[in-house]
């Protein structure tokens, strides 16, 4: 399934916006089938939208179980350093 | 009253009347700088912003017409005025490859920061701006998140063409870096600890999303991220604490702006090493 960022928020910066994409993926991710998530046309996201959106799955599904369901694609290089980063936080914790 | 400012460590003087919660009769800042940084507009205008909150009159008298001058073209004297109100629209001001000085929250974050990149990729063609979008984003939220700031949240940005950088500063009122930590600290029944480490603790990755709200402290660590792998600069003056660095190395020194009130970040983006704008089919996690 795919889902395009803009067709669900209209900004990638605030917690209000990153819950609304929570709850679209979770509804998706309920049937079990991948999710292609496009950042295209989207801005780079701020460590709240993301906390609010792939932090709370994340938190309910595990990590392994969110990396295999959730593909961002047509990414540009930020908006790709700044989701690993953000998943870098998540490894880095569980080590600690 | 009459303030003069010289130089950097000549804020002590805006501070300290902050601090003593002057009312009375105009205050008059004589500014003698031949040159401003983004972070000096921001603490001059918290500081006018601060005063007309408490009905006191600001008059801004600058030496130098150079400065005169891009200080009028970007709002400076507009925001003096003690009826004045902010302009929905933003446009740029094409002079000095600027964006207005402008009290930002987060209602009007998204537009902010949209007409900003807007802007500025019409001047940096092909660049991927996106680390503009995420430093002003993390350094907003963080304003609201956690400074408690009367005066809400500043923020300035400027493309320098002869130097192929963009500076953009964040500022605030509010609590400031060090005590916010240290509230942290306490209501977990932690030691406090001092400024500087407090500063250092902020910058960490910290993977707190249940203890925290919102963009669960990682904020900061995010903007060094990406000042690092720009190789960029950033600067941050916060209580009692400075910090200059490139984000791989941060050196931290005594506040030479003693009185400090709140938070000011001030980011330096390397247009060069920003990355082509081009998109990859999917992310290999």
């Amino acid at each position: 399934m795919k889902i395009k960022l803009t067709d669900v928020v209209s900004d990638t910066y605030t917690n209000t916006a990153g819950y609304a994409l929570y709850t679209v993926l979770k509804s998706a991710l309920a049937g079990g089938d991948q999710i292609s998530l496009s950042f295209s046309g989207a801005s780079a996201p701020s460590s709240s939208f993301l906390n609010s959106s792939f932090g709370n799955l994340i938190e309910e599904m595990g990590l392994d179980n969110f990396l295999s369901l959730v593909k961002p694609s047509e990414v540009t290089h930020t908006q790709a350093n700044m989701l690993k980063h953000y998943i870098q936080g998540f490894r880095s914790g569980a080590e600690t | 009253m009459d303030i003069v400012i010289k130089g950097q460590k000549d804020y002590h003087k805006l501070f300290q009347v902050i601090q003593e919660g002057y009312q009375g009769s105009p205050i008059t800042i004589h500014l003698y700088h031949s040159f401003l940084e983004p972070m000096d507009i921001l603490i001059l205008t918290e500081f006018i912003i601060f005063q007309l909150n408490e009905e006191v009159e600001i008059n801004l008298r600058v030496d130098n017409e150079k400065v005169k001058e891009y200080l009028d073209a970007i709002g400076l004297f507009e925001f003096c005025s003690s009826n004045y109100h902010e302009p929905n629209e933003l446009k740029e001001i094409a002079s000095y490859s600027a964006m207005p000085l402008r009290r930002v929250n987060r209602k009007t974050m998204n537009y902010y920061i949209g007409r900003t990149q807007a802007y500025f990729q019409t001047l940096c063609d092909r660049k991927d701006l996106g680390m503009l979008d995420i430093t002003l984003s993390e350094l907003i939220n963080n304003v609201y998140d956690h400074s408690n700031s009367p005066i809400d949240c500043f923020v300035f940005s400027q493309y320098y063409p002869q130097k192929g950088e963009i500076k953009l500063a964040v500022g605030d009122l509010g609590f400031g870096i060090p005590k916010t930590v240290n509230n942290y600290f306490s209501n977990k029944g932690a030691e406090t600890v001092s400024q500087e480490d407090a500063v250092k603790w902020a910058l960490k990755l910290n993977r707190t999303t249940q203890s925290m709200p919102h963009n669960a402290g990682r904020g900061l660590d995010t903007v060094c991220s990406f000042v690092k792998v720009n190789n960029g600069s950033w600067k941050l003056f916060s209580d009692n604490v400075k910090m200059m660095g490139n984000g791989m190395r941060n050196h931290f020194f005594d506040n030479p702006i003693i009185n400090f009130i709140g938070t000011v970040i001030e980011i330096t983006i390397i247009v060069d090493n920003l990355e082509e704008l081009e998109t990859m089919e999917v992310l290999d996690w």
